[in-house]
């Protein structure tokens, strides 16, 4: 048993710190070491800032643009991208359709999509859930019916994250409403925002926000080229999916990043004529909250150390989304106690000096997301029972 | 990185979990309970001293294996996944520690079973002359402390460094109090009422000694609560699975479903703390280590507390009976909770440590600040 980093990962550690020092445009450092959250225009131009060195998909095959690097090296610069003030790039392209496409598409799908995911000139939302299919995801009622060479698709899909940016949505749709199992009647297909019937309709979240969609599907016509994987082997995908999202979801180093914020913001105000972290009552969430991070952190490297490249997390990713989201949220909420009554105004009534939206009662809001997406917490802990416990 | 145990790790649990099982345990504890025996059954000590693992973590240059922290806390597993109540921790385990961690040590300081660490913060240096020094003062909870025949006792210097002073049991103006633990471990309270040490029995170091047994001594009771929490996390999903009520398994049940994953993902959490720990302990990094130690100490009393509540709650009448095992290996959780300082002790500390990082990370870049006076 050795936790200590090898000499290696230490030189690793190094060269990425160097080249983030380089390489991150100065207002994305401040937009998080000011308590702000990034833009999407600052998010894809980090993405296009990592594609030209080459560093955007850390989790590929060499031979589609990976790095080659380990898991545990590929969250040595989340960590250190994030430590930083780098933008988080999103999943859905790089984690979620393009695995998917390599591991289960064809070669012209291949050829035709993963450089344009790569160099961020597709961007890729997700279209899984549906009004009467959340947690059960398997009931979903979007159908899609063979048109000659191609497919028809009728329903709605929503939650939708950033669809308002997508030019892209891979989209689960029922192409056999008679199979024996639900499960079983699944596809996958790719299909451009801009076809004719594809619908969008924003959803204000309880921050305040724009994050997520409605997205309907009129009569769309899918070309036959666009189904991904087998007909009615969409299931199997997703699930693939699922299990690399809850890994993601875990956020290990942007969650440390964060709590590192969390902590300065606490030296920074002031409780009773002395530092918010010297308050004894503060400092004692704070400590509860670090002993659950630290514990979680090492849980994720015990996990990263266990893995080969390119195989699945397993079960223990159930795990870590469970603590992870948890924390998460935490974090938000002792950010919104060490805010105070300023966290109390909405947002547009806030004045100049007052703390930025990741920081308040509009974190804590948005935060409760966080345990509802990608599988809720009882859906992880269903999983659990089941495939790790056996019950 | 490497999470796995090395061959030499693996085999001292091994072993300890063979001669444990041999002697009956977990089952047999409270057989081995009435036998009323000081310091637990001669045969194990003898099987454990054959075998080398009493000297396990003793220097090797004095007879010892020169297992670390990090090596020994996979031996103290095994004593708690299988209850064992004699003081292996206190009396075997912490001597060697120490030993390997400073040289400067009384000489008749050496291997055998029968010696226990004292870190006592409340015993005053009363008279202090060329040849000796007289000690007062108490120190309660000594775990082993019943059987030990003599004490090493260390105490904090008022101007940093540590002395270990070696006291025997028999010695005029000490009283040794026994009783036992709700674990069943023999422990002693001990009273020093103007006790002449000889000079030769005293040795001075400028190490932080006092601190780092101390939460060394919380590593080894963590570990033990691990192995303990273990063998709850098993008997429990046993429990699940073969009892049945209103015509099926508990285990079906999604109630008791969601409670059984919070147990077992706790212990998976709890493990990696535990693992931290003991290899900080093994570093010169003193804030490291206090870190890594009061988080595990915390983690002990926000989380595990309440997996030994949750396993006992899931067993329904069977697990609030003396008789059935999981009670008996619970206490041992309650134990690792209150000694070496309580999880409240503990987030103080912490607490204190994260406010010092704090103040010296990495300068970030200019910005407004939020300096806002908070009501």
């Amino acid at each position: 048993m050795d936790i200590s980093i090898s000499h290696e990962d230490r030189r690793f550690r190094d060269e990425v710190r160097g080249f983030i020092a380089e390489a991150l445009p100065d207002d994305m450092a401040q937009v998080f070491h000011g308590f702000r959250r990034h833009s999407f225009e600052q998010m894809i131009r980090w993405h296009r800032i990592l594609a030209g060195k080459g560093w955007v998909a850390p989790n590929w095959p060499v031979e589609h643009g990976g790095t080659g690097w380990t898991p545990l090296q590929q969250y040595i610069f989340d960590e250190e991208a994030m430590a930083a003030g780098a933008p988080r790039l999103r999943p859905f392209g790089l984690k979620m359709i393009g695995p998917i496409i390599m591991r289960f598409g064809s070669d012209e799908q291949m050829a035709r999509f993963l450089p344009r995911i790569y160099s961020g000139e597709d961007y890729w939302c997700q279209g899984f859930s549906e009004p009467a299919a959340g947690s059960d995801l398997a009931s979903l009622r979007t159908r899609a019916v063979r048109d000659g060479d191609g497919w028809r698709i009728n329903g709605q899909k929503t939650w939708t994250t950033t669809a308002q940016h997508a030019n892209w949505i891979f989209v689960l749709a029922r192409t056999d409403p008679d199979a024996e199992k639900p499960q079983k009647g699944i596809s996958m297909f790719l299909v451009e925002m801009s076809a004719p019937g594809v619908d969008l309709r924003p959803i204000t979240t309880i921050d305040g926000d724009h994050h997520v969609n409605e997205i309907f599907f009129d009569d769309v016509f899918i070309p036959g080229e666009q189904i991904v994987g087998g007909i009615n082997t969409g299931w199997t995908q997703a699930k693939y999916l699922l299990s690399n999202e809850r890994v993601g979801i875990a956020n290990v180093g942007q969650s440390k990043a964060e709590l590192g914020l969390l902590k300065r913001l606490a030296t920074l105000r002031k409780r009773n004529g002395r530092a918010l972290i010297d308050d004894p009552v503060f400092g004692a969430k704070l400590a509860a909250l670090e002993a659950d991070f630290m514990a979680f952190e090492i849980t994720n490297l015990r996990m990263l150390s266990s893995l080969k490249p390119g195989s699945d997390p397993g079960p223990l990713s159930s795990f870590l989304k469970l603590r992870g989201t948890e924390i998460q949220q935490r974090i938000a909420e002792l950010a919104m106690e060490a805010t105070g009554r300023d966290a109390a105004p909405w947002r547009s009534e806030r004045k100049a000096g007052q703390v930025e939206d990741g920081y308040g009662t509009h974190g804590w809001l948005l935060s409760r997301a966080f345990t509802i997406f990608g599988g809720s917490s009882e859906i992880m802990k269903n999983v659990a029972a089941k495939q790790v416990l056996g019950l | 990185m490497n999470f796995d145990p090395s061959d030499e790790q693996r085999m001292i649990g091994d072993s300890f979990a063979r001669i444990l099982a041999d002697r009956g345990y977990p089952e047999a504890q409270g057989n081995i309970l009435s036998e009323n025996l000081i310091g637990g059954a001669p045969e194990l000590w003898q099987q454990l001293e054959e075998l080398g693992l009493l000297g396990a973590s003793w220097p090797e240059a004095r007879g010892g294996s020169g297992f670390k922290v990090a090596d020994i806390v996979f031996a103290l597993i095994e004593t708690g996944r299988h209850a064992a109540v004699e003081p292996i921790a206190g009396c075997a385990v912490l001597p060697g520690l120490v030993a390997g961690r400073t040289h400067s040590l009384p000489q008749a300081f050496q291997p055998d079973r029968d010696s226990a660490v004292a870190v006592a913060d409340d015993i005053v240096v009363t008279e202090q002359a060329k040849d000796g020094s007289r000690l007062t003062g108490s120190f309660p909870v000594i775990v082993g402390g019943d059987s030990a025949q003599s004490f090493l006792v260390v105490l904090p210097l008022p101007h940093g460094g540590a002395r270990s002073v070696l006291v025997a049991a028999a010695s005029k103006g000490l009283t040794v109090e026994r009783y036992r633990l709700v674990n069943g471990m023999g422990t002693a309270d001990l009273h020093f009422d103007d006790v002449w040490v000889d000079a030769e029995q005293t040795a001075d170091t400028d190490i932080d000694l006092t601190g780092w047994v101390s939460d060394v001594s919380a590593v080894l009771w963590a570990a033990d609560a691990l192995g303990a929490a273990f063998a709850i996390r098993d008997l429990t999903i046993d429990y699940l699975r073969t009892r049945h009520q209103f015509g099926r398994p508990l285990g079906t049940f999604q109630a008791l479903q969601h409670k059984m994953v919070d147990i077992y993902h706790e212990i998976e959490h709890f493990q990696s703390l535990v693992h931290l720990a003991a290899l900080r302990c093994d570093e010169s990094d003193s804030p490291a280590r206090q870190k890594a130690v009061s988080a595990l100490k915390c983690y002990i009393g926000q989380r595990i507390r309440q997996v030994a509540a949750t396993a006992i709650q899931l067993h329904g009448g069977i697990g609030v009976t003396e008789e059935y095992l999981v009670g008996r290996l619970v206490k041992r959780i309650l134990v690792a909770d209150m000694l070496s300082g309580t999880a409240d002790d503990h987030a103080q500390r912490l607490a204190r440590l994260i406010a010092q990082e704090a103040r010296v990370e990495r300068p970030q870049p200019t910005v407004r600040s939020p300096e806002v006076q908070s009501a």
